[in-house]
Parts: structure tokens; sequence; C-alpha cells
């Protein structure tokens, strides 16, 4: 079961600073509050709010997962664009890795050339909804799974973060 | 054949032994492809974190810490938690465990709660959350006991498809072993047949070759033996013309007598002579031209035969026709046993013995004896004649060749070749010493019955 990492941001630090930033209560998070945050190689913060997400293009996903019945329809930016957003090159990611980590304290490890490979998005919407924390928003990394086959096996299924805050790039 | 029905029961055997390891192996893989999706591992990650959730918004609801946007969110990943157990997929495989009511409660009282809050959660959510986390625990805990009992099952079952194809391979290797067995078996067998074979039919080949050469001697055989009764009917009509010519010339010469030196009666008798002799002479004549054409179907028959009796029976026939001639005889007391044919050998003795009466002066006497000599048997006439000259003994057996001092006597010169060719025929020889005006042996040379095949 993962726990929760020494140096990965905890959940308890995003909400105070989801307060400081003068969160609405009864939203999960107004549209000014940072969705996402990615850490670069060198430490730098980025940090994304809703605006800054939709500035993104986006991207359509249509596929199964292997948690919900039929075919689902998810819309988002690529994973890449926000990756290359921190100023790092492909060929420089190429040899990374990323530290994803869940509202919930949940972390994966995976390799950035995902990002590349396979066009991963991180889903915003979900079947033209925007995801709330309790139906696995506010981002739910998801792969292109029915157009490609390699992705169709457990080890990739454990990528699919949902409830997706924080990106590190190691 | 029992080797080939044995080679394709193997044949069969292993390929049914194949045909196992295969669908085990289908099996093995099946069950490895079940184990690594883990599909129970993943509800029972659901199920925890659903118990998780709740036991971390019950905390967050009893302290003091936390305000109401911390609760708020806590509900949310509760709620997400809550929401991920109770929709399909994952709904349908608690249902399955038989932890549908569970999973439908616990649904039931995240909806109580969140028509209490958010953001200000009533009094009794603390007791709800409670229960909710009871349930969740129960659930998880089922979903660890399910995954833990389908896993036992998987590795049984992968135990059993192991077993099933390592006992299969086995058998296939076992059957093959036997199948090369039988079939070294088959070939060596095969091999040795074809040895057999092959000696057996060297041995018919020798066998045939054999019998080709006993063919070949007998054809030979038989080829002399007419040659030679061919040219024993010729001689015997070509003597019996000699005789002929005689009576012939004797009754023209008395026709030729002067009237009233014979009478009338004595001239038709002596006319009817002539008539006869010439009748005869052109049979005789038409019989020798036909012979010489033809070659007359005979041939030589073997018997044991004792020389002494084939001695004898031509001297009692040479006796009968001259009857004033002297004839001696010293026979074997014992018999002189040969193979070979009587008439033929009494042909012999009958020509030597004319001829030894013929060329000798009336009053000397011939003498026959038989003896045996080591293997060979041996019978000798001897007489007391002219003899015969030096230069013309190595002649004397050719057809037709007379001696110099023969042709005063009457003849015609196949008797002694037709002889010689008998004797031959028997494997045997004749000797012949003379001394001009002093006789002639002939030794007739015949191998006696158990020495050397002739």
């Amino acid at each position: 079961m993962p726990m929760k990492g020494a140096d990965t941001m905890s959940r308890r630090a995003m909400i105070a600073s989801a307060i400081a930033a003068g969160s609405v209560p009864g939203l999960a998070f107004s549209k000014s509050h940072p969705l996402l945050t990615v850490v670069s190689s060198d430490q730098a913060r980025q940090t994304y709010d809703e605006d800054a997400l939709e500035a993104l293009p986006w991207h359509d996903v249509v596929t199964h997962t292997v948690w919900t019945e039929g075919i689902q329809h998810f819309r988002g930016p690529l994973l890449r664009d926000i990756l290359l957003q921190t100023g790092a090159t492909a060929l420089d990611l190429a040899q990374r890795r990323l530290t994803l980590t869940a509202l919930n304290d949940f972390v994966v490890d995976i390799p950035a050339s995902d990002a590349f490979a396979f066009d991963a998005v991180l889903a915003r919407t979900f079947n033209g909804q925007p995801m709330q924390v309790r139906d696995k928003g506010p981002l739910w990394l998801v792969y292109p799974r029915d157009m490609t086959p390699a992705l169709q096996t457990p080890e990739f299924d454990e990528r699919w973060v949902w409830q997706l805050t924080l990106i590190e790039i190691k | 054949m029992t080797t080939t029905r044995g080679t394709r029961l193997s044949a069969v055997t292993i390929l049914a032994f194949l045909l196992l390891a295969a669908l085990s192996l289908g099996w093995l893989v099946a069950i490895q492809s079940a184990l690594h999706q883990g599909l129970a591992e993943s509800n029972l990650w659901a199920a925890s974190q659903a118990e998780r959730e709740s036991l971390l918004f019950s905390l967050s609801l009893q302290s003091d810490e936390a305000d109401d946007a911390d609760r708020d969110l806590q509900f949310e990943i509760l709620f997400s938690r809550i929401d991920l157990i109770a929709t399909n997929p994952q709904h349908g495989y608690f249902v399955a465990i038989g932890q549908g009511e569970a999973v439908d409660r616990a649904r039931a009282l995240l909806q109580l709660l969140d028509s209490n809050g958010p953001p200000d959660f009533g009094r009794d959510s603390a007791v709800i959350t409670a229960e909710l986390a009871e349930v969740t625990r129960g659930i998880a805990n089922a979903t660890y006991l399910a995954e833990r009992r389908t896993r036992f099952e998987l590795h049984d079952r992968e135990h059993w498809a192991t077993d099933l194809l390592t006992g299969s391979l086995i058998g296939a290797v076992l059957a093959g072993l036997a199948m090369g067995t039988l079939l070294i078996r088959q070939s060596r067998g095969l091999l040795r047949a074809s040895r057999q074979l092959e000696a057996h039919q060297e041995q018919l080949e020798r066998t045939i070759a054999d019998r080709t050469e006993k063919l070949r001697d007998a054809l030979g055989y038989e080829r002399r033996a007419k040659e030679v009764y061919r040219s024993f009917v010729i001689t015997v009509a070509h003597q019996f013309r000699t005789s002929l010519s005689i009576i012939h010339m004797t009754a023209q010469r008395q026709l030729r007598r002067p009237q009233g030196q014979i009478d009338t009666d004595m001239r038709g008798r002596f006319a009817k002579i002539v008539d006869a002799a010439e009748r005869l002479e052109r049979l005789i004549g038409g019989f020798l031209e036909s012979a010489s054409v033809e070659r007359r179907d005979l041939e030589g028959k073997r018997a044991l035969i004792d020389v002494n009796a084939v001695a004898s029976v031509a001297v009692a026939q040479t006796r009968a026709t001259q009857p004033d001639r002297k004839i001696d005889c010293d026979f074997s007391a014992e018999a002189l046993l040969i193979d070979g044919d009587a008439v033929l050998l009494e042909q012999v003795v009958l020509i030597i013995l004319s001829n030894a009466l013929k060329y000798s002066r009336p009053t000397d006497p011939v003498q026959v004896s038989t003896w045996q000599d080591g293997t060979l048997v041996r019978c000798a006439i001897t007489d007391r004649g002219c003899g015969i000259p030096e230069g013309a003994m190595d002649a004397i057996f050719e057809p037709f060749y007379r001696a110099p001092n023969a042709h005063r006597f009457p003849g015609v010169g196949v008797g002694l070749s037709l002889a010689a060719q008998f004797v031959e025929l028997h494997g045997g020889r004749i000797d012949v010493t003379s001394k001009l005006g002093e006789g002639t042996t002939f030794s007739i040379c015949l191998q006696g019955r158990g020495g050397p095949a002739g």
C-alpha cells in the first residue's frame, strides 16, 4: 500500500494553501484555486488553476477503463504539454521519471516517456462534465487504452492516477 | 504386422500426451493471466481505501483542528471511494462475493451524510460515519478473504495443471522411448530378414547354377546318344546292304549263266531273288537317305548292368549267326556292375566281335574276356587276324575309315566309330593293341559302379 512520501506535498498542506488562496466552501475548488502543482527537476514549482489548464490545448480520449463500464469520454490537456511548460525538453524528459501524488496520498511512479509515447491526457472532464473530487477529479491521468493494446495491462492500469494534484519530475 | 501396430499405438499415445500437455499449458497460461490481472487485488485495494477514508473522515469530524474545508475535502474523497465500490464493475464483484448488501448500505450511509452536510455535517454524522467505517471494514475483510480464496484456488489449479503438464510430458517421453525401441527392433528384424533373404538368394543361385550344369550335361549326353543311335542305325543298314549286295550279285550271276546251265524253274526263282533284293536295296537306300537327314529320336538308358551278361549276350548272338566259328570266353567270376545301357554295350561287343571274326582266318579262334581292373571294368576281344597297320591306329575309330588291309573284306567303316561313340557315351574308352599279321586286342574299358562319375 503506497505510503505518504516524505518529500511529497501532503494533502493537509495543499488544503492550507487552498484556504490561503481563498477557496469558497461548498465547491470542491474555486476557479482560481490551484488544481495541479508541477515540481520540475530543479525544484521550480508551477501551479495550474482552472484558467491555466483551460489555456492549454485540450485533447479527447475515448476509451474503456478498468474501473468503469462502457466507453468513457475524457477531455483535458496533454501530460506532455504540462511537462514541456516547465521548460524541460522532450530529450531531457525521456530519461526522467514522474512521481504522481493524489489527494488521498496515493503515489505512483511512472516514466516521463509515457507522456510522449502514448498521448496521455490529464482529463479534466468526464463525459462532458468537469470532475469533482467525489467523481475522481479534479484531474485523472488517462491513457488512450482502447487504441493501444500495449496499454491494456495491469502495469499500465495502475498508472491511471485520479484526484491527481502533484507531479514531481525526477 | 504387430510392430507397425505397436508403432502406430505409440505415435497415438505420444500425440495424446502432447495434446494433454498443450491443454494443460493453455490452462496454466490462463491461470497465470488471471493471477497477473489481479482484479480481485484491485477490488481489495478499493475496499480498503474506502475503509481508510471512512476512518479519516471520522477523525476529521472529531478533530478540533480540522475546519469545514478540511472536512469537506475529506468527505469528497470518501465519497469518491464509496462511489467507486458502489459502481460497476466493482459493485458486481462485491455482489458476487456476498457483499452486495454491505456496499448498498455503505452507499445509503454516504447519501445520508451527503444530505446532512456539507459543510455543516449534522450531529449524528459521527454515528453514521462510525457505522460506515464498520461496514467498509467488513467489506474490506470479506474482500481480503475472497481474494485469498481465489488465490489459493488459482494456485491449486496451477499445481494441478503443472502436474498434468509434467505427467503428460513424461508420458510423451516414455511413449517416445517405447516407439524408438520398437522402431530399432523393427529395423533390426528387417535387417536380419534381408540378410537371410540374401543368403537364401545366394543358395538359390548356386542351386540354379548346379542344376543348369547338370542339365547341360544331360542335354549333351542325350545329343551324343541320339547321334550314336543314328549312326548305329545307319551302320546296321549298311551292313545289311552289304549282305544284300552279295545275295543280289549271286542271284544275278546265276541269271547270267547261259541257257541250259540252269533250268527255267531255277531261273524264275533267281529272278524273284534279284527282284526282292533290288526292292530291298531300294528300301534300304531310301531309309539311309532319310536317316542321314532325319535325326531319329533315340536315347541311351542307364541302369545297373553286369558287363559279363552283356558280353554273354553278344557272344551268344554271334555264335547263333556264325556257328562254325570258335569263340573262347574267359569271364570274371564276379558280377562286373556298371551304370550303362545294356543294348548299346551289347552292340559294342557285337561290332568288335564281328570285326575280330571278319579279319581273322575262319579256323582261328577269338577270345572274349572280362575282368575287374581297379575301379574299371574291362571287356577284351582278342583275335589272331591280320592286325592293324601302325599308321591306321589313330583313324580306325573315325566314321567310314577303313584300314588299307581291310578293303578285301566287306564293310563300310562305321562299326568301330559307332562302338567308340557308345563307349564314350558311358564315359569309357576302347584301348587297342595290335601287331600286323599276329592279331589285335580291343579292350572296352568302363567305369565300375561306385567309382568316380564318368
